[in-house]
């Protein structure tokens, strides 16, 4: 396997698959692969606080054990890869607190599904990482600290997988796992300057991972390349009979899809709602990428979605009703809790039983709208985010003509596609202000191979991805300013 | 347009959370009124769309069949 990757370079920033290369070319080890992560996280953990339980000891262990088999011949897929769960994600005889106190100790007799997966995989547990308390508070976890953006610590990383995002853009470890259930993958992923996947509704078993809304939920990766999101999907995908809307669809070589051609396909570009609340700085960086595309070969086309107005409050009124059923024994002891999690659960037992089905039966008129659209059109476009990551001082969107609260702004970009189901990927597209923005691609329901070649395609053009937070690069920060 | 008389009252939200054996503090209780009020024009135009009486919809069912059938209706 051929890799670009340079040997002067600290080895904490290369992909999964360009450590995989180097493995199998004997020019590194997963010993020393897992010796720069735990390097990187003691010099930039301080700063950053994405990690919740770093597991070096038995990681170095993994590494060891891992270098035999790659020495042996018998390496597996995902070989000597260190990766990092989001705190929400069950881990066998290891400590998953779901960032809050009241699982403070919780030490899980059995993993979940993808974490099994992954260390069946050859994969290298390295660290469960920080989480909004229950993948549904804010910035400000009451037990556990501050999640700070690497690309500057005075703004938040967005959530709720906020450790994973954190812990990739800086570089600590090269693939983490993240859950999204209004764009708790793909908003970090943003606004850390990292790729952000959440495969199809059902494509990734849920077993195993702390519910908030079980027919928003997904769990999908955050990397630094697409091709390294593709990879780590083809590890975690896959019917699971302990989750029973895990889907029987067979999966495909998710990595060979990244070098499929995209010539001729067609791109739709909303013309409404994802163009409604967006600062215009990030509009123009959206455009800029949408001629990435279009160097790329891929025709531009417009498409409406006119029942998208309805979106945000089908989904969060399908949310807030599932979670105060999931939480019900908890709602009680919301004063224990973040402020941003206590105000969230406060309000969903008041959500009626009758919006609820309402919601959850206009969710198919809106997937029509999905599927009229997919019918002129092979993706989606959109912004990943609306704007530039928010001050942790405010938590306000500048989305151009007003500030908006977070939570008001940047679903709106993501939300619609957990209510719809279709797969998703945020990739790099540029900067702001210094800051990292964004590129959405939407596919159809189980057409993961499409947007990651769309993505990878879009890499090749743009390389966006490629850049890294001065934080990581062990260099001074520049001073960044204008719009929040 | 929605109505702010129609947004369910303090008063409301308190008798409510109370019939629930819900403990709230009177900062959770405001907070609870306030995003209700907040949601009120997008929660009135959901409830105002017309659904039909005689398809089968059994939700999630029809979601999941949808994207089980690669997106297709």
């Amino acid at each position: 396997m051929s890799t670009p990757f340079e040997r002067t370079h600290d080895l904490a920033d290369a992909t999964a698959t360009e450590l995989l290369g180097l493995y199998a070319a004997g020019e590194a080890s997963p010993v020393e692969a897992v010796e720069a992560c735990l390097t990187r996280i003691d010099r930039v953990e301080p700063e950053i606080n994405a990690v919740l339980t770093n597991l070096g000891e038995p990681a170095l262990e993994q590494a060891r054990e891992s270098a035999e088999r790659w020495a042996a011949g018998e390496a597996k897929a995902f070989d000597g890869i260190p990766f990092g769960l989001k705190d929400i994600i069950a881990t066998e005889g290891v400590l998953t607190t779901g960032g809050s106190a009241l699982y403070r100790d919780w030490v899980p007799a059995e993993g979940a599904s993808l974490s099994d997966r992954m260390l069946e995989a050859g994969g290298i547990l390295l660290a469960k990482l920080q989480t909004y308390e229950f993948a549904c508070g804010g910035s400000f976890n009451k037990t556990f600290g501050i999640v700070r953006n690497p690309w500057d610590t005075e703004r938040t990383t967005g959530g709720s997988s906020s450790g994973s995002a954190a812990a990739v853009a800086a570089c600590e470890l090269p693939v983490a796992i993240g859950t999204d259930t209004g764009g708790s993958v793909r908003i970090p992923a943003a606004w850390c300057g990292t790729t952000g996947l959440m495969a199809t509704f059902g494509r990734v078993p849920r077993h195993g991972v702390m519910g908030l809304s079980w027919t928003l939920d997904h769990a999908g990766p955050l990397t630094r390349s697409v091709a390294d999101a593709a990879l780590t999907l083809g590890v975690i995908a896959g019917h699971d009979s302990r989750d029973v809307t895990s889907s029987t669809r067979p999966l495909d070589d998710y990595v060979a899809a990244c070098d499929r051609p995209v010539s001729g396909l067609r791109v739709g570009v909303p013309t409404n709602w994802f163009t409604e609340k967006v600062h215009p700085a990030v509009q123009a960086a959206f455009e800029t990428s949408l001629e990435g595309l279009e160097a790329a070969g891929l025709v531009l086309v417009p498409v409406e979605l006119p029942t998208f107005d309805l979106v945000e409050i089908v989904g969060w009124t399908i949310m807030h009703g599932e979670m105060s059923s999931l939480h019900e024994g908890a709602l009680h002891t919301l004063e224990d809790r973040d402020a941003a999690c206590t105000d969230f659960y406060a309000f969903s037992p008041f959500v009626s039983a009758s919006d609820y089905l309402k919601a959850m039966r206009v969710r198919p008129l809106i997937q029509r709208d999905v599927e009229a659209a997919f019918a002129d059109c092979d993706v989606l476009a959109t912004p990943g985010a609306p704007s530039i990551a928010p001050l942790l001082a405010d938590m306000m969107c500048d989305v151009g003509d007003e500030l908006l609260p977070w939570l008001d702004a940047a679903p709106r970009m993501t939300l619609p596609f957990n209510v719809t189901g279709n797969p998703a990927l945020t990739v790099p597209a540029g900067f702001v202000d210094g800051l990292p923005v964004s590129l959405q691609l939407a596919g159809r329901p189980y057409d993961e191979s499409t947007i990651l070649a769309v993505g990878a395609a879009y890499e090749r053009v743009a390389g966006h991805h490629l850049a890294l937070p001065a934080l990581a690069l062990g260099q001074e920060p520049a001073v960044i300013g204008g719009a929040s | 347009m929605s109505d702010p008389q129609d947004t369910p009252s303090i008063g409301f939200v308190t008798d409510w959370a109370a019939s629930l054996g819900l403990p709230y503090s009177d900062e959770r209780l405001a907070f609870a009124q306030q995003t209700h009020a907040r949601l009120r024009p997008q929660l009135e135009q959901l409830r105002a769309v017309t659904l039909s009486f005689v398809e089968p919809v059994i939700e999630p069912a029809t979601g999941n069949a949808w994207l089980e059938n690669g997106g297709r209706s």
